[in-house]
């Protein structure tokens, strides 16, 4: 049963057997196996803590429109009348949720709500979230097929999320404009690229 | 005069002589440097350890909790996040599963070219290739991880490749640093541990999870290409760079990406073919994470991209590799 591997019908007269005991040691077990998987797992059996969940559910008031959402528009009627922005970004950081198909991307998706932009000089380069999520998309298939991942690794598992530019973690920099009060996202001069001519770079950092 | 004259003539010689045995000395030395970079590639898969591992990419940092444990039936990893969102990623020689605690979510993938393993070199004749390559010299032993090392610098002999330097363990030969310099002379990466034990505490039943109740497990369609099933023809190799197998993700119906892995030994880059599709595109300049840069083109109806911890010089070679059959 823990293995998923019962049919239906074979599940459903087990369920229907289960009194109040065997619950709790279905329960118990589930708690096992989840811990054995990681023990972050522990807190999400901690009763008192569900109960203290439970109880704040109760006094939460119905969101009916998607804070994302909300923000997105709000953003895009400020940012308008400026061209490209913000507003655009966050919308397509939405999409780019979706966009990630790759296994190992998919782990940590984007937090849209942490993604902060404005439009700067730096950002000017016509680069989207949705080519940026590819492109990491491209990266981390890379990763994980690197020999230098074998090599510098040590592990070669190690690089495949460490490496990873996401926009959540982004660095953040005031821009030289006191008036802009925003953080932002950058793409800078790659200071590694041999040509001249505009090259950027995407940073990224946990600070 | 006649003194001066034979002194001067002695000091010549006597240069002369030392550089000769300098130049004889490192040339017999590079063998044993190459063996010794080949017996720390052995010991990572045959030795266990655990430890804590910093990755820094670009002005990216990352802290993990590692360990490796050398089983009979092969290789078992895992490495744990300790930085942001729970992550941990297990490892049973070219499986990779990677559990995300909070969403309850098993991914899986396989590795699936032969470029990636063994740890250094891709093939048998790794030695004569990298060798062919890099020039490798021995710099002045330092401490890392409290643990005193030996410092490998392999220079590319070209400017199609980064510079290394391994740092490797004097009594065990495990690698336990490694560093890639640009032609500048910055560090474009830098992985290695920062916390090692030789015994580490080892798992008992060493072994791949199963999702469990309210778990979701997923893993990513890959599948090799034959020759005959593409629409273009990459070398098989190309300025050093030996070429591995074009695999095929699959992302939906309509929506496949080819990825040719190619390497030299050390580095690798992959070559992305994608057909366009409507209102995707790639950033069209070139980008770095760390050592990792890439390019861009559309050629004709596809979208090629390449990838790799090589110089820019290298990509753009790459680019106008491509040679389309049909479009």
């Amino acid at each position: 049963m823990l293995d998923g591997e019962l049919s239906e019908a074979e599940l459903r007269v087990l369920l229907s057997d289960m009194d109040d005991d065997s619950t709790r040691i279905w329960t118990t077990y589930c708690a096992l196996g989840d811990f054995v998987r990681s023990s972050e797992m522990a807190a999400f059996h901690s009763q008192p803590l569900l109960d203290r969940i439970a109880e704040r559910l109760q006094d939460e008031p119905t969101v009916v429109a998607p804070v994302i959402a909300a923000q997105a528009t709000r953003e895009s009627a400020l940012q308008k009348n400026q061209g490209a922005g913000r507003a655009r970004r966050l919308i397509a950081s939405v999409a780019a949720v979706g966009f990630f198909s790759f296994a190992l991307n998919q782990a940590i998706p984007p937090s849209d709500s942490q993604v902060e932009m404005v439009r700067t000089q730096a950002v000017q380069t016509q680069v989207s979230e949705a080519d940026l999520a590819l492109w990491q998309e491209y990266f981390m298939a890379h990763q994980q097929n690197s020999v230098r991942s074998g090599l510098s690794g040590v592990s070669p598992i190690a690089r495949v999320e460490a490496d990873r530019p996401s926009m959540d973690n982004t660095e953040r920099v005031i821009v030289n404009n006191t008036d802009v009060v925003e953080w932002m996202n950058v793409w800078e001069p790659s200071a590694y690229a041999s040509d001249p001519s505009v090259k950027f770079t995407y940073v990224s950092s946990s600070r | 005069m006649m003194k001066m004259y034979s002194y001067i003539q002695a000091t010549k010689l006597m240069v002369c002589g030392v550089f000769l045995a300098v130049v004889s000395l490192s040339a017999q030395a590079d063998p044993a440097l190459w063996n010794l970079v080949w017996a720390s590639h052995d010991q990572a898969k045959t030795l266990s350890y655990s430890g804590l591992l910093i990755t820094e990419s670009g002005k990216h940092s990352q802290t993990s909790k590692l360990l490796h444990q050398a089983t009979e039936n092969g290789e078992f990893e895992v490495l744990e996040r300790l930085d942001g969102q729970p992550a941990k990623w297990i490892r049973h020689n070219d499986q990779i599963q990677c559990v995300i605690p909070d969403r309850k979510l098993i991914l899986t993938e396989r590795r699936h070219t032969s470029v990636a393993f063994p740890r250094v070199f891709a093939a048998n004749d790794g030695v004569n290739s990298l060798a062919r390559l890099y020039d490798i010299a021995e710099l002045p032993g330092m401490r890392v991880a409290g643990r005193s090392v030996r410092v490998l610098k392999l220079s590319p002999k070209d400017d199609l490749r980064y510079e290394y330097r391994l740092y490797l363990d004097r009594d065990s030969k495990l690698l336990m640093r490694s560093e890639v310099y640009s032609s500048k002379g910055e560090v474009l990466e830098n992985v290695g541990f920062k916390e090692i034990s030789f015994e580490p505490a080892l798992l008992e039943n060493p072994a791949l999870q199963k999702a469990g109740p309210g778990w979701i497990s997923s893993s990513t369609e890959v599948r090799v290409l034959g020759q005959d099933e593409l629409s273009y023809d990459l070398p098989d190799l190309a300025f050093g760079f030996k070429k591995a197998d074009t695999v095929c993700r699959i992302k939906g119906k309509d929506e496949q990406i080819h990825q040719t892995v190619y390497s030299d030994g050390l580095s690798t880059l992959s070559v992305f073919i994608q057909k366009h599709q409507a209102g995707q595109s790639m950033p069209q300049v070139p980008m770095s994470h760390g050592a990792v840069m890439s390019m861009s083109a559309t050629q004709g109806k596809h979208m090629v991209t390449v990838l790799g911890e090589v110089p820019e010089k290298t990509l753009e070679l790459f680019l106008k590799s491509v040679r389309w059959k049909s479009q």
